[in-house]
């Protein structure tokens, strides 16, 4: 196992252990500022990488727009943050954090897009089996997500604004479980390659994603500070984790080659 | 243009579609004046590598399989 594996598997198992000791004692772990620490991560990640990717390269593109889409939920992660527990009175709802977090279905939504049509699926020669696992699956979190993410949030009592971002965040949802297919989709297509790891990264972190929020829809918004919380702002972190681990070894990869290139070039030139 | 730039210019888009722009123009150099073979063994090397081998081949062949001698 890689070296950055290890220190990003361990991070989280010492996260998890502190949310199960200190959840509701320790103020860093109830106030959600070890929490925060996952997606400020996945954010800084992202905007670092950015750096060595470009618009006119076709996996370039996919993987700039990803890292664009996760620094996006980063930012609200952090605007969230700061609206709890620093000016608590100007968080109302919906705040600019929701703008974040919408911003980036329709980004990631263009990446994985970009890497498919890359990619060059062709759903005739895809495993039949793997087709139909992830037809099943997702007509399982569809249904899931439609009825508690997207018809039991419509609040008739609330302002039209409200309902319109709630109900965006449950369809949101809707389509990253079509991306999370889709990059299943990709990743069979490098079989044996490192980017077929990349695709396999994005789809575990997305799927995690989406437990999370099937979890925070079924449960309401209103939090109770027991194990279910426990379990479920572990699944955004692991989520958060995983996309950052996966956009940072695709870097990783990317630098070796053209390091090694770099290097060939001065000594036979 | 010769036979050599040719599949230069083909390695160079298919290295550019996966690795970028930046990458492109330092195997470009690399590649002046080398012949078609180190071009072909360096391609095929970092493409498996990144893609695997079927998707490797499928690619190395749309891009450069009809130049390749």
């Amino acid at each position: 196992m890689k070296i950055r594996a290890i220190i990003f598997f361990t991070f989280f198992l010492a996260v998890a252990a502190a949310y199960f000791l200190w959840f509701t004692e320790v103020p860093l772990v109830s106030d959600g500022t070890l929490y925060l620490v996952a997606p400020v991560a996945a954010a800084l990640i992202a905007l670092y990488v950015s750096r060595i990717y470009r618009f006119n390269s076709a996996n370039g593109r996919a993987q700039l727009l990803i890292a664009a889409g996760l620094a996006c939920w980063g930012i609200a992660e952090i605007i969230t943050y700061v609206l709890n527990n620093i000016i608590p009175e100007a968080n109302t709802f919906p705040s600019l954090a929701n703008f974040f977090l919408l911003l980036a279905f329709p980004i990631f939504g263009a990446g994985i897009y970009q890497g498919y049509t890359t990619a060059g699926v062709k759903l005739k020669q895809v495993n039949r089996s793997l087709l139909f696992t992830v037809l099943s699956a997702s007509i399982v979190l569809t249904i899931l997500v439609a009825y508690f993410g997207v018809n039991l949030v419509y609040d008739p009592e609330s302002d039209l604004l409200s309902n319109i971002v709630t109900v965006s965040t449950g369809l949101g949802d809707l389509v990253l479980i079509i991306l999370s297919m889709l990059t299943i989709l990709v990743a069979s297509e490098y079989k044996g390659g490192k980017l077929a790891s990349f695709w396999k990264t994005m789809a575990s972190g997305f799927f995690l994603f989406l437990v999370a929020d099937i979890m925070f829809a079924m449960h309401g918004n209103e939090y109770t500070e027991d194990m279910y919380e426990v379990v479920m702002e572990l699944a955004w972190i692991g989520a958060y984790l995983l996309l950052a681990y996966g956009v940072l070894e695709n870097y990783i990869h990317l630098s070796a080659v053209q390091k090694n290139i770099k290097a060939k070039l001065t000594q036979d030139k | 243009m010769n036979q050599t730039s040719e599949l230069q210019k083909s390695a160079i888009d298919l290295i550019s579609k996966y690795f970028g722009q930046s990458t492109a123009e330092v195997y470009d150099h690399f590649f002046d004046g080398e012949p078609d073979s180190v071009i072909t063994t360096s391609v095929n090397e970092i493409m498996v590598e990144y893609l695997g081998e079927k998707k490797a081949k499928e690619e190395i062949d749309k891009f450069m399989e009809p130049l390749a001698i």
